[in-house]
């Protein structure tokens, strides 16, 4: 997360060029996938997190693959709709684990 | 080795004079770190996971506010071109760097849960994730 985030704040100070922040950004991410993927594994098998959490983790996931999918096909109108319901997804999760955090605490 | 100084930290006795393996370890952010002299020992002050749960809603929260800001401007930089594209860039970042603290504190939910043996199976449908009872190891 903190590579992919340095590697975007590198390109807007224009330190690296974008083919770089590809790069930075692409590393960066795999964590964060794995993370989403981690936290739906801890509360839809080992229930350590309320359902929701791990549903629309899941949910954010796979409309990711689903945009990367139709990005790739060059499926613009469907991008679009799939981007959209993948950042409702992140949402999702944020508020579900955000509340299940301030629960614990 | 902890006693309670100031609300949201504790006072912990490193174990080690390096200290960093208790002092970076995710639930554990140093606030301050000093040798005590008198009991010749190292010790640090340290959040609390109370208080870094709470922290950690209040990122969530806020990664979620740059996240749909980043793709307001992501749609902006389609349309229009600069400067939103770097605006998206930068709350894309911000939104990274947020998630870190949620990710270290369902680190600490899932360390301390697994230690206590709390894990609940399919079929106990406790919700583990809950606030644990007084005196419980978790």
């Amino acid at each position: 997360m903190a590579l992919a985030a340095a590697g975007q704040l590198l390109l807007i100070l224009r330190i690296i060029d974008l083919r770089t922040s590809f790069v930075t950004g692409g590393v960066g991410v795999v964590p964060v996938l794995a993370w989403l993927g981690v936290t739906a594994w801890l509360a839809l098998a080992q229930h350590l997190l309320p359902e929701a959490v791990g549903w629309f983790g899941a949910a954010a996931l796979g409309s990711a693959a689903l945009v990367t999918l139709a990005s790739i096909v060059k499926l613009d109108p469907a991008t679009w709709l799939l981007s959209a319901a993948l950042i409702s997804a992140l949402g999702g999760w944020l508020v579900a684990l955000g509340s299940a955090l301030l629960t614990r605490g | 080795m902890a006693d309670n100084s100031q609300a949201g930290f504790q006072r912990v006795e490193l174990r080690w004079v390096w200290g960093v393996g208790q002092v970076v370890e995710p639930g554990r952010v140093l606030r301050e770190q000093r040798y005590d002299g008198a009991a010749d020992r190292r010790v640090a002050t340290v959040m609390t996971t109370a208080l870094l749960m709470r922290v950690a809603c209040v990122s969530a929260l806020l990664a979620l506010l740059a996240l749909l800001l980043a793709g307001i401007f992501l749609v902006l930089f389609f349309r229009r071109g600069e400067p939103y594209g770097s605006l998206n860039d930068f709350f894309s970042a911000l939104a990274l760097l947020l998630l870190i603290l949620p990710a270290a504190a369902v680190y600490v939910v899932a360390r301390a849960t697994s230690a206590c043996g709390c894990s609940s199976s399919p079929s106990q449908r406790s919700p583990a994730w809950r606030s644990p009872p007084p005196g419980s190891s978790c």
